[in-house]
């Protein structure tokens, strides 16, 4: 039981939904709350189907098309920073529009945030552990998602705490955020590949 | 590479699940009678166009005297503008193409399915490849299996909604980045063997 507690722990802490919770957010400030809590739970269980399918046949889907992991890190950095920019450099009324078409699906919520490249990766990781088997890391996600799910159905709570204009600060300092995080993970990518080369 | 590798990798390349919408769409246009005519040409034209790439790929190859490393940065850079667009889009491209009447060979052959990608990599292989007889099978084969997405479309749009093609679209996208990136660094690690 210790191991897959451990790996259920880990899971948690790289979906990482409390931090990421302001960044959701920020990307769904301007739906109603009703919408919002429809988006946030669709989100969370797509996240988990995605890592769930991950599980079964991630590895074998890399290995097929020979991608590394500092691919993953790479790609998954990349589409980070390109949701942080706008967040950063703020939205015209033009853009505001296209946000309200364009509800935000699977991506940038569900993944690369909640099942993000670290997680996807790690489960890739613990499949190799000791005593691990695809049932067991199965098993680790769903002990792992049931407070992420708890975390993202009570997280609008904190939206009406700040506010509208907080709001925004808000979703300029998790752009900042966000831009920190995805260089991060692009130039541990690069570290990674000229290491290897 | 083997048979089912080069087949599975040129059947996302076409990315056939990531067309699904735009094909749907341009459907819709074409009179019921006609529209298995429309999927037969288009898709006849872009198997032809890949026959001929798969031909003349090697000889485009030394007659520009293009290395190997060359051809697989520039397929990992366009094929990531590409997929970046799918999952950030900003105007319109060929995607949110908006037909009013039947379309020929664009943007349906060329460039959703035989896309510039593609084609490049059709080129690579046929530089890399022997043998010719499996690998014009591997594309046949990826090219049936687009094939037979396209005829199954409106049965998957019943079973997933517009919501389930859109997620499958951004999935693609993001499968698709991480093969452009993977060809990207493959090209670049070369060019830097090479130096």
């Amino acid at each position: 039981m210790e191991p897959v507690l451990s790996v259920a722990f880990t899971f948690f802490v790289l979906a990482d939904v409390v931090g990421n919770a302001p960044l959701i957010l920020a990307l769904v400030h301007s739906y109603s709350s009703q919408k919002q809590k429809i988006i946030l739970m669709r989100e969370g269980v797509l996240a988990f189907i995605l890592a769930l399918v991950f599980i079964l046949g991630g590895e074998a889907f890399l290995g097929q098309l020979e991608i590394q992991p500092y691919t993953v890190n790479f790609g998954g950095g990349i589409i980070l920073f390109l949701v942080a920019l706008p967040m950063i450099f703020g939205h015209t009324a033009h853009l505001e529009k296209e946000k309200e078409k364009q509800e935000p699906f699977l991506v940038p919520i569900a993944t690369p945030l909640l099942a993000g490249p670290a997680l996807l990766t790690y489960i890739i990781l613990s499949l190799h552990e000791e005593g691990m088997t695809p049932g067991l890391v199965t098993l680790a996600l769903v002990i792992a998602w049931i407070p992420v799910m708890i975390v993202l159905f009570y997280s609008p709570i904190l939206l009406r705490l700040l506010g509208k204009a907080g709001m925004q600060v808000l979703e300029q300092l998790m752009g900042m955020l966000l831009c920190l995080i995805a260089i991060n993970l692009i130039l541990r990518a690069a570290t990674e590949f000229f290491q290897i080369i | 590479m083997n048979f089912i590798s080069a087949s599975f990798l040129l059947f996302l390349l076409m990315d056939p699940i990531g067309s699904i919408q735009t094909y749907l769409r341009l459907n819709e246009v074409v009179a019921p009678r006609r529209r298995h005519w429309f999927l037969f040409r288009e898709m006849g034209f872009a198997l032809l166009l890949m026959f001929l790439f798969a031909a003349i790929g090697e000889y485009i190859l030394q007659f520009l005297e293009l290395s190997e490393a060359v051809i697989s940065i520039t397929i990992g850079v366009i094929l990531f503008l590409f997929a970046i667009q799918v999952l950030f889009p900003r105007e319109k491209t060929h995607r949110s193409h908006i037909a009013t009447e039947e379309t020929l060979i664009i943007p349906l052959a060329v460039p959703l399915v035989a896309g510039p990608a593609l084609l490049m990599t059709i080129m690579l292989f046929a530089h890399q490849e022997p043998g010719v007889l499996p690998f014009l099978g591997s594309i046949f084969a990826a090219w049936a299996c687009a094939y037979a997405v396209f005829l199954l479309s409106p049965l998957l749009l019943r079973i997933v909604k517009r919501n389930g093609l859109m997620a499958l679209e951004k999935l693609m996208a993001m499968i698709l980045i991480l093969l452009a990136l993977q060809r990207f660094l493959n090209g670049v690690t070369q060019w830097m063997d090479n130096l």
